[in-house]
Order: structure tokens, then C-alpha cells, then sequence
């Protein structure tokens, strides 16, 4: 009897491990416009990590000098000044921090909640599953900015309550989706041949399923980051987020909106920078829903 | 006589459909001997798959008895049959669907050492996994590739590799080859026989090629609608069949010869539905020889010549 073994044996080392984001990341790289966006959210990120060298707190963004007010763009203030006579720029800059820090911890509460509830519909089936999605069909009947106001009304307006808010929001469609590849998952016969070597159910969801319906939660994630932002700023616009003084681009633009007619630019630059914010957020969910598909392999 | 490791006793397994239960496994009755291998063949959705998953407990069995080394192991419970687990494994029918694809090779081999914790550190870890590699054929730079970029061919002996991790003394073998080209579809059973020499190993092996099954088999069962019709040594099964659905059967069997005539045996009428199957012989329908008495009571497994076993009332009507 003949016994095949590989031809090839002698090559030397065993080549190392390689992470398959890496390989994602790889293809992504080819799609232009995923880079730009994600070129984006590298520099707002990196303005919020360094919003205090850029332009000082206390001195620049809360510091009100009414001497100053509703200045149009200059070399001092780039973007101008606003109803209070604080440099626009400035607080724009201190504003990323508040809107990137709700967007990821309010779509991380929403992973963390939906996933996991999603998960165990999708794993244990039966009246567990009915039971959970019910639920969150309920949850999804509610328009999910009107159930962010109730919250935060019942809570009291703080930055937590609102990303708690936002996070609890948009809880029901993180569960669906993870509902969904879970079920898909489950009768693979990956996770049968993990039974059958012994592992606890607790091995296999953490180990088996949640590695592999990871994907689509990114994409969404990515896209539920701007949408929480968008709802941050829509919060804040009618008063219900970020309180003044801190900065936010919501209430910035919701402060700016009196002066519309003779300070154009109190307004427009907010504005603008939601729209690129959300804009890249997308471009770069778009991009990654491509490179995690494995339908399109090159 | 050799000693029995497994024998199936009164196995069913009914699944509760919308209009009634699917018998997918009745009254299956069958043994395999210490280091045999029982073939197991039939036509798609005749309960082969189900009963290798039902004898392993992946399912659960709806009555009957599983007896694996004289104890049933329908009775275990969870600690019990996670140690059955190292006893008993099976390697799968599609190698692309059996492996997940965010692991590793060395990953999925490690995976039932570490969850049964028969090593001790990294070392004895990386050791055991290289050691079952090159048992299974594969070289040892594929030690962190990922299944996706590995054959067909190699990715089966991934998941022989990670069936033997445990030093198991049964295996059910799900189609193994099935979804494999010709040429490598040999080069895995040769690997299977040599493996089953080299460790003892007994197989249940299940598949629809019946030159595979020749190949491979001491004895083979027929399965035809979740019920055993004949059971025999390999090589009486071929040369004197006996059931009317094996001789049909066998008759389709390809021979690589021009000259060759065979006359085959075309069955024809529609196969009985398995919801609710009526009392009677299931391959009465399309039995060339079917009575009405067939269609009234069940067939029973008879011993016919020692070790062939058949389910056919009718049998001495036929000769």
C-alpha cells in the first residue's frame, strides 16, 4: 500500500501564522474609496486624541469673548467664531471627542446587548428564540430616535444616559443579525464535528460561531457608529444631549441655526463635518462588507 | 468469534415533521466486530447519515439501545459521554463544511487535545499536533495555513487528524470520500486502511459508492428506507445477494468493459414516503416480486447463512 505524503516536506520553516484581518485589510487596501474614508476616521481620531495640543480647552473652546462674536473665517479664527465669540475650529476639534466617543461606546453597548441576545435566540432556537425576538420586534415597531428621546428623558440628559440611549436603540437590528448568521451557523458541520470532539456549547459559540458571524456585525457596526453620531447631534440639536458649554457639533449647529442669515459659517462647518464624518464611516462599511465576503476572493 | 465493540439494537430515530414523523432510522439492528469495518450503503435519504449520528449520540435516538463495549450508551450522562467522545469519533462527509474556516490547521488538530486536556503544555501540544500531521500525510509547512487554501484531499486528512487526536477506538466515517476526485478519493481510503492497521481501529462506513464500500468493508449493510434489508460479509453480499433491493442495487454498478452485457434490474414505482410509512415491507412498491402479503406486515431480519442476515418474507417465493 502506497502512503502519500506531501512532496514538498522539506521546505524548512513553517511560515507564520497570519491573522485574517490582515488579509482583509489587504483587500480593502485595493478598494480607493474605503482608504479615503478610512484615511477620515484615522485623522478625526487622532484630532480627538490630541484635541488639547491642537487648541486648549478651557482657554479657546468654553471661553466665551463676546468682543469676538459671529467673526467671519480669519487667520486667527480659521472657521470664525460663533454667538459666544469661541473659534469654531476649536470646538469642532473638541467635538470629535464627544461625538466618536458616543458613537463607539453607544454601538458597543448595542453589540454587547444584541449580539449576545441574538446569539442565544439563534443557538438554543425554540421558545427562547421566539421569546427574545418578539421582544425585539417590539423594540423595532418604536422609531429608535423617539425611544433614544424617552430614555434620556426618563434618565435625565448625561453623556452616559446618552450613549446609553443611542446603544439600547438600536439593540434589535445587532440581535437580528447575529440571529441570523448564528442560524445559518449552527448546522454547519463545523460546529457538529466540535460536538462531536466534546466541546460545552460555551466553546462552541465563543469559539466556532461568533468568529464567523463577526463579519457582518463590523459592517454594520461601522455604519451604526455614524448613525449613533447622527443621533448624537440630533439629541443635542433639541437639547436633550451634550449640555452646553461643552462643545458638540449638534448643539453647535442647533446654536448657530438663530444667526443663519449673517453668520452662514456658524452653521456650515458642523454641518459639513457631520456630513464627512457619516460620509467616510460609510464609504469605510462599505468597503470592509466587500473585503469580508468571501464570495469575492482574488 | 471476534469481540463485539458496538451493536445497535431496535435503533429509531423519528423526526417530527408537519404532517407526522419522518422514520429516518426503525428498527435498525446491526454489530460491528473489534477492528472490522461495516460498509454501510444506500440511496440518499435512506437514514445512513442519521443512523452514524445517532450511534455517536450527536442525535438523539427516539428508542432502542446503543451498546458500545457491552454498555448502552443512551444512558450516559453529559461527563459520561464527554469521555465517550475520545472513544468514539467521525470524520465527515464534506471536507469544505467540516473545518472552520477561522482556524487553523494546527488550530482545529489541538482542539479536542485541549478540550479533553490530554496534554500537558505548549510543547507536548505542538509535538502531539505535528506527530498527528505527518500520521495523516500533511506536510508540516501547512501548520498554520487555513483550510481554504489547502484541497480537498488535504483538508479530509485535517479532519482524520483531528478524529484520531484523541486515540479513539471507533470511528464513523461519513461518506469520507465522497466529495473527493477519483484519484485522491483513493489516496484517503488507502490512508483509512493503514490507519485502521496501524492503531485497531473500527469503522463504520458509511457511504452510496459500492466500490468503495467493497474496497473497504468486512461486512456490508444495505439500508433502504431507514431499515436494515440485508446484512453479510462483503464478499457474500456481492456474489449472493439475496434482497431484491441489493440485487437491484448491485446490478448498477458499473463494469469498465465494453464486451460486458449485464442486464440490470430497473426498478421501478415511487419510493414509499418515510412520514408515516404504512405497515409492510418499505421496498414493496417497487419489489418486482412483492405479494400482498409483503404490503401487510412488516419484514423481519432473518438469518439466512451465518452472518447474512435479510429482510424479506418472500425470499424462498423468489428462489
Amino acid at each position: 500500500m502506497i502512503k502519500m505524503t506531501e512532496t514538498q516536506a522539506s521546505v524548512p520553516t513553517t511560515p507564520k501564522k497570519r491573522s485574517i484581518w490582515l488579509e482583509v485589510f489587504r483587500r480593502m487596501s485595493k478598494n480607493k474609496m474605503a482608504m479615503f474614508g478610512l484615511a477620515i476616521i484615522i485623522i478625526l481620531v487622532l484630532t480627538a486624541v490630541f484635541a488639547d495640543v491642537i487648541a486648549p480647552y478651557e482657554e479657546v473652546a468654553i471661553k466665551q469673548n463676546l468682543a469676538q462674536r459671529l467673526q467671519g473665517p480669519s487667520a486667527k479664527h480659521w472657521l470664525g467664531t460663533d454667538e459666544f465669540g469661541r473659534d469654531i475650529f476649536a470646538r469642532l476639534v473638541h467635538g470629535a471627542r464627544v461625538s466618536l466617543k458616543v458613537g463607539i461606546v453607544a454601538v458597543g453597548i448595542s453589540i454587547l446587548i444584541g449580539g449576545t441576545l441574538g446569539a442565544v435566540a439563534g443557538y438554543y432556537g425554540g421558545k427562547i428564540d421566539n421569546v427574545i425576538m418578539r421582544a425585539m420586534d417590539i423594540f423595532l415597531a418604536i422609531p429608535s430616535i423617539l425611544l433614544a428621546i424617552a430614555i434620556v428623558s426618563a434618565l435625565g440628559p448625561s453623556l452616559f444616559n446618552l450613549m446609553l440611549a443611542i446603544g439600547i436603540s438600536s439593540v434589535p437590528s445587532y440581535a437580528r443579525i447575529v440571529r441570523a448568521s448564528v442560524l445559518s451557523l449552527r448546522d454547519q458541520e463545523f460546529i457538529e464535528a466540535a460536538r462531536a470532539i466534546g466541546a460545552s456549547d460555551f466553546r462552541i459559540v465563543t469559539k466556532h460561531i461568533v468568529p464567523n458571524a463577526l463579519a457582518p456585525v463590523i459592517v454594520q457596526g461601522t455604519l451604526g457608529v455614524a448613525g449613533a453620531i447622527l443621533s448624537t447631534a440630533g439629541l443635542s440639536f433639541i437639547g436633550l444631549g451634550i449640555q452646553p458649554p461643552a462643545p458638540e457639533w449638534g448643539s453647535m449647529l442647533s446654536g448657530g441655526r438663530a444667526y443663519l442669515r449673517y453668520a452662514w459659517h456658524v452653521t456650515t462647518f458642523p454641518g459639513l463635518l457631520i456630513m464627512i464624518t457619516i460620509l467616510a464611516l460609510n464609504l469605510l462599511g462599505d468597503g470592509l462588507r466587500d473585503a469580508l465576503d468571501p464570495k469575492l476572493k482574488q | 468469534m471476534a469481540e463485539k465493540l458496538l451493536e445497535v439494537r431496535n435503533l429509531k430515530k423519528y423526526f417530527k415533521v408537519k404532517n407526522g414523523y419522518l422514520h429516518a432510522v426503525d428498527n435498525v439492528n446491526f454489530f460491528i466486530n473489534k477492528g472490522e469495518t461495516l460498509g454501510v450503503v444506500g440511496e440518499s435519504g435512506c437514514g445512513k447519515s442519521t443512523t452514524g449520528r445517532v450511534v455517536l449520540r450527536l442525535l438523539e435516538a427516539t428508542d432502542g439501545e446503543i451498546l458500545f463495549e457491552g454498555k448502552n450508551i443512551r444512558t450516559f450522562n453529559k461527563s459520561q459521554l464527554r469521555d465517550l467522545r475520545k472513544e468514539m469519533q467521525i470524520v465527515f462527509q464534506d471536507p469544505y463544511a467540516s473545518l472552520n474556516p477561522r482556524m487553523t490547521v494546527s488550530e482545529i488538530i489541538a482542539e479536542p487535545l485541549l478540550i479533553h486536556k490530554l496534554v500537558k503544555n505548549k510543547q507536548e501540544l505542538d509535538k502531539k499536533v505535528a506527530s498527528l500531521m505527518s500520521t495523516v500525510g500533511l506536510a508540516e509547512r501547512l501548520y498554520n495555513a487555513y483550510p481554504h487554501e489547502l484541497d480537498g484531499g488535504r483538508r479530509q486528512r485535517i479532519g482524520i487528524a483531528r478524529a484520531l487526536a484523541v486515540n479513539p477506538k471507533f470511528i464513523v466515517c461519513d461518506e469520507p470520500v465522497s466529495a473527493l476526485d477519483v484519484s485522491i478519493q483513493a489516496q484517503i481510503l488507502n490512508l483509512m486502511q493503514d490507519l485502521q492497521e496501524e492503531f485497531g481501529l473500527t469503522y463504520m462506513f458509511i457511504t452510496h459508492d459500492l466500490s468503495v464500500v467493497k474496497h473497504i468493508s468486512d461486512n456490508i449493510a444495505v439500508m433502504y428506507l431507514g431499515q436494515l434489508v440485508e446484512l453479510a460479509p462483503a464478499k457474500e453480499l456481492f456474489k449472493n445477494p439475496l434482497h431484491p433491493y441489493t440485487k437491484a442495487l448491485l446490478s448498477a454498478i458499473p463494469v469498465p468493459s465494453i464486451k460486458h452485457k449485464k442486464e440490470r434490474i430497473l426498478l421501478k414505482g415511487e419510493i414509499t414516503s418515510p412520514i408515516n410509512p404504512q405497515p409492510g415491507c418499505r421496498f414493496a412498491k417497487r419489489c418486482p416480486h412483492a405479494t400482498d402479503a409483503c404490503t401487510k406486515q412488516d419484514s423481519t431480519l432473518r438469518e439466512i447463512s451465518p452472518g447474512h442476515f435479510v429482510a424479506c418474507d418472500c425470499l424462498e417465493v423468489i428462489k
